[in-house]
């Protein structure tokens, strides 16, 4: 089953209430918020309705909010190679 | 946004299959590069031309890792076994891989290193000093050896005296040379080891918080505890070092990095 | 007159080979009388014991101190003390005040902007217009 990757570009200030309701229905609150929805011509309408201010991609599964999480989340970018009390162990093994 | 045409296509036939992926799991090519002054280049004028092809590396997402340093005894948070780690969906916010989290990793192939790259690395390995820029949560920092870092956080779950490796760079180099990944060097190319040396924290801040049409004000105080600690060692390995341990030198192919010469 | 160079004198660089604490001595104060004391005297005879045995490196003195609050001070390498008033507080609170004195530099606390302070010459050099060559915009 594929799914709709929908992510808000756009805020919606401004636009007519029939597109406001139409992002509150696919779940869209704020901009980079992204939804999964399955392909279906009834998504497919919704998002036609509003395609100015989304961008839509076709995935496998739907991710789950933790999954979108991890996505943006970067490597800590280190280790412990060696605790101090370790080391010390080390040194007055000697 | 996408064309109408396109919503069409894919409303009208409902394709099953999906071809498209999500652009931020498309894997990181990786690349390495070394940098050269021109006094070299006008040597090697004729094996150095800028963009010269080498072969890229295995893509750093999905590098396996193999343990090239003591392991380290450390309380494993709430992870995945590795026998359900495919299947595994992260629901929580405590669901967070391994590859995350600061463990010490675990390596499965051995390192690729082009030829050209292993060709160059003893000219940069010969320079001393070194320079690291290495990336802690993805923010770069400008490492030479004996530099004390303040961290602008409270690193989780270190004490004084611990001995960290910094396993993400940008770039290494030496005055002349700098070898650069894209967006990262494989962390078997190069050691970066940091001490812990303590915790310092800022003066008390005291924010005056006032409303409107009100006398009163409220003071916000915060004082933010910081990690320092001080650059050990930065080294680039050597060619023999990384054959030692393993290395496969790979044929240069058409598609990637760079060699060029600093100016 | 000849010219005399500059002579350089090794900085100190804590941690770079060997490590030193730099907390050398932990004083805690108590008063058998007062009732500020009675958190601290729990942790003199609870806790302390262990936090002294896992910090073999730092000296540890306890004296009492009459009709005064408790307090822990902390005498650092560089010279510097450190002291926390621990009134009224419970055993855990006080070890945790404690560690903050053990883990302290002993500096006196600054706002710093930049995260890395080095004492190295910059490595790539400092850049000339009149070296290298002319560079394609």
């Amino acid at each position: 089953m594929s799914y709709f990757r929908i992510t808000l570009l756009r805020s919606a200030i401004g636009l007519p209430r029939r597109s406001t309701d139409v992002l509150k229905a696919l779940g869209l609150k704020k901009r980079m918020s992204i939804v999964f929805h399955p392909v279906s011509p009834s998504i497919a309408g919704q998002i036609m309705k509003v395609k100015e201010i989304v961008s839509v991609q076709e995935v496998d599964r739907a991710l789950t909010k933790q999954e979108v999480r991890l996505e943006r989340k970067p490597d800590p970018g280190y280790y412990i190679e060696k605790s101090g009390v370790a080391e010390r162990n080390e040194l007055s093994g000697q | 946004m996408f064309s109408r045409s396109v919503l069409r296509s894919l409303a009208a036939d409902l394709r099953w299959s999906a071809p498209s992926s999500i652009s931020s799991a498309a894997p990181l090519q990786q690349r390495a590069c070394l940098h050269q002054t021109a006094l070299l280049r006008t040597s090697q004028q004729e094996t150095q031309t800028p963009y010269s092809p080498l072969s890229p590396e295995t893509p750093l997402s999905a590098t396996p890792r193999v343990q090239n340093s003591q392991p380290v005894a450390q309380n494993p948070p709430r992870v995945p076994s590795s026998d359900s780690a495919l299947s595994f969906v992260p629901q929580t916010r405590a669901d967070v891989p391994t590859a995350k989290q600061p463990v010490a990793p675990s390596f499965e192939s051995p390192i690729q290193v082009t030829k050209s790259l292993m060709s160059r690395l003893p000219h940069l390995v010969g320079q001393s000093p070194h320079y690291v820029v290495a990336e802690l949560h993805a923010r770069p920092y400008l490492l030479t050896e004996g530099d004390h870092i303040r961290l602008p956080f409270l690193m989780p779950k270190v004490k004084s005296g611990d001995i960290l490796r910094f396993n993400r760079a940008s770039a290494v180099g030496s005055r002349d040379f700098t070898m650069k990944g894209s967006p990262h060097l494989d962390e078997r190319l190069f050691e970066c080891r940091v001490r812990v040396t303590g915790v310092e924290s800022e003066p008390m801040r005291i924010k005056e918080k006032t409303k409107r049409r009100q006398r009163h004000t409220k003071q916000a105080r915060s004082k933010h505890r910081y990690t320092i600690m001080r650059v050990m060692e930065v080294r680039v390995k050597t060619p023999e070092e990384l054959l030692e341990e393993g290395a496969v030198v790979i044929e240069d192919s058409e598609d990637t990095p760079t060699i060029e010469a600093r100016q | 007159m000849p010219v005399k160079g500059i002579k350089t004198v090794t900085a100190a660089r804590n941690g770079v080979g060997a490590f030193i604490l730099q907390c050398k001595r932990l004083d805690f104060h108590y008063c058998n009388y007062g009732g500020s004391s009675r958190g601290m005297l729990a942790f003199l005879t609870q806790t302390l014991p262990n936090f002294a045995r896992e910090n073999p490196q730092i000296e540890i003195r306890v004296s009492p101190r009459h009709s005064k609050h408790p307090i822990i001070k902390g005498h650092y390498i560089n010279g510097r003390e450190k002291s926390i008033c621990v009134r009224n507080l419970e055993p855990s609170d006080i070890l945790s005040k404690a560690m903050i004195l053990k883990d302290a530099s002993g500096e006196k606390l600054k706002q710093q902007k930049k995260p890395v302070a080095s004492l190295n010459e910059s490595v790539r050099g400092i850049w000339s217009p009149y070296h290298g060559d002319l560079r394609g915009v």
